[in-house]
């Protein structure tokens, strides 16, 4: 009976057709392209969202700190590079969105993106070691200018403010540097699964 | 349970022709495919904990799959649900190759459901032991329901 099955020739070319269609589905994924690179495209729209906080808040902060520190008598030197300083965070901050783009997740090879991620992670790395030196002699600079320029009467109530300000800068900044490099970390994680499922 | 999980969708990646041939062979177009591949895939979740491996993996998975799409009930809504991706719609490529798997289905599909498993499955070159044992009748009658779908096939393209 099989013999007669094997020569039949509707039989042999429908066999031929069902190799056609195991070759196709060869080349195929499934579920966790999409999905996995949606995930991980969410999560660099967070990363671009947090990025866009930070450079708000940078913006608003240049008029403010002009405004604030012209009204207790900070030097107008002590004003300029607050001010740039601000200017250069937002310029870094937009300099940093060229390597986050949830498209790039959902389109592109995720070879290039992972390397784009690490060079994001390195840039950060960057920031900090420019940023950290310059915040710690800007606040001292800051303790400065309030001991030399600002009213006896408010002083103690303003260098407690500015202290107080600069925990609280401090501690935002550490979460937010956390939660980027944990998003990056996890995001690449993911990508090295989808790149290599066996784990070889 | 993440163990558990990286093993289950390893095995899903090395069989996923199996599933999605059946239910390509079973389906109407690329949006049925798509949610009994779904369904298959749960079934096959639910069933993994408990699967102790007394018939080979890929007997198991012709089997959830099989009476999986032939269980299932016509989803005339689509529900929502993850989105799942193979990037791939023989219903509706134009190249040579899938014309030729499109006949394939139409030959296939115009059988009925226990017809096209068996039919399936004896493409795939699997014993009628092997093919008994999937679909759940005896060796013999495999063979003479084979002849049977031979006649019919052949009826098909005369008629």
């Amino acid at each position: 009976m099989e013999k007669i099955l094997d020569r039949d020739l509707e039989l042999v070319e429908m066999k031929r057709q069902m190799e056609l269609l195991k070759s196709k589905l060869g080349h195929q994924k499934i579920i966790n392209d999409r999905l996995v690179r949606r995930t991980m495209s969410e999560k660099v729209g967070r990363l671009r969202k947090d990025l866009f906080v930070v450079g708000g808040v940078a913006l608003l902060g240049i008029p403010y700190c002009c405004w604030i520190f012209s009204v207790v008598g900070f030097s107008l030197s002590y004003r300029i590079v607050t001010s740039l300083f601000l200017l250069i965070a937002i310029g870094y901050m937009l300099y940093q969105q060229q390597f986050i783009k949830p498209r790039d997740l959902l389109e592109k090879n995720l070879l290039e993106v992972s390397r784009k991620l690490l060079r994001l992670q390195q840039s950060n790395a960057n920031w900090l070691k420019f940023s950290i030196p310059f915040l710690c002699c800007w606040f001292i600079w800051f303790v400065i200018e309030s001991l030399r320029f600002v009213e006896s009467d408010v002083r103690i109530s303003f260098l407690t403010g500015g202290i107080i300000g600069g925990v609280c800068g401090l501690i935002g900044g550490i979460i937010h540097n956390r939660n980027t490099k944990r998003r990056i970390n996890e995001i690449l994680e993911q990508i090295k699964t989808e790149e290599d499922p066996e784990g070889e | 349970m993440d163990t558990a999980r990286t093993d289950f969708e390893r095995m899903v990646q090395k069989h996923k022709n199996i599933i999605y041939t059946v239910c390509f062979m079973f389906s109407n177009d690329s949006d049925e495919v798509n949610d009994l591949f779904q369904e298959v895939l749960i079934n096959l979740w639910k069933g993994y904990s408990s699967f102790k491996m007394l018939s080979g993996i890929d007997t198991w998975i012709w089997k959830v799959s099989f009476n999986t799409c032939v269980s299932s009930e016509r989803k005339k809504k689509r529900h929502k649900t993850v989105p799942l991706s193979m990037d791939i719609d023989l219903f509706q490529d134009k190249d040579e190759d899938s014309k030729q798997i499109r006949q394939l289905y139409q030959r296939i599909h115009r059988l009925k459901p226990l017809d096209r498993a068996i039919v399936l499955l004896w493409l795939e070159g699997i014993s009628y032991e092997e093919i008994g044992a999937i679909v759940g009748i005896s060796t013999k009658n495999v063979s003479v329901r084979l002849f049977r779908i031979r006649v019919e096939l052949k009826n098909m393209s005369n008629g």
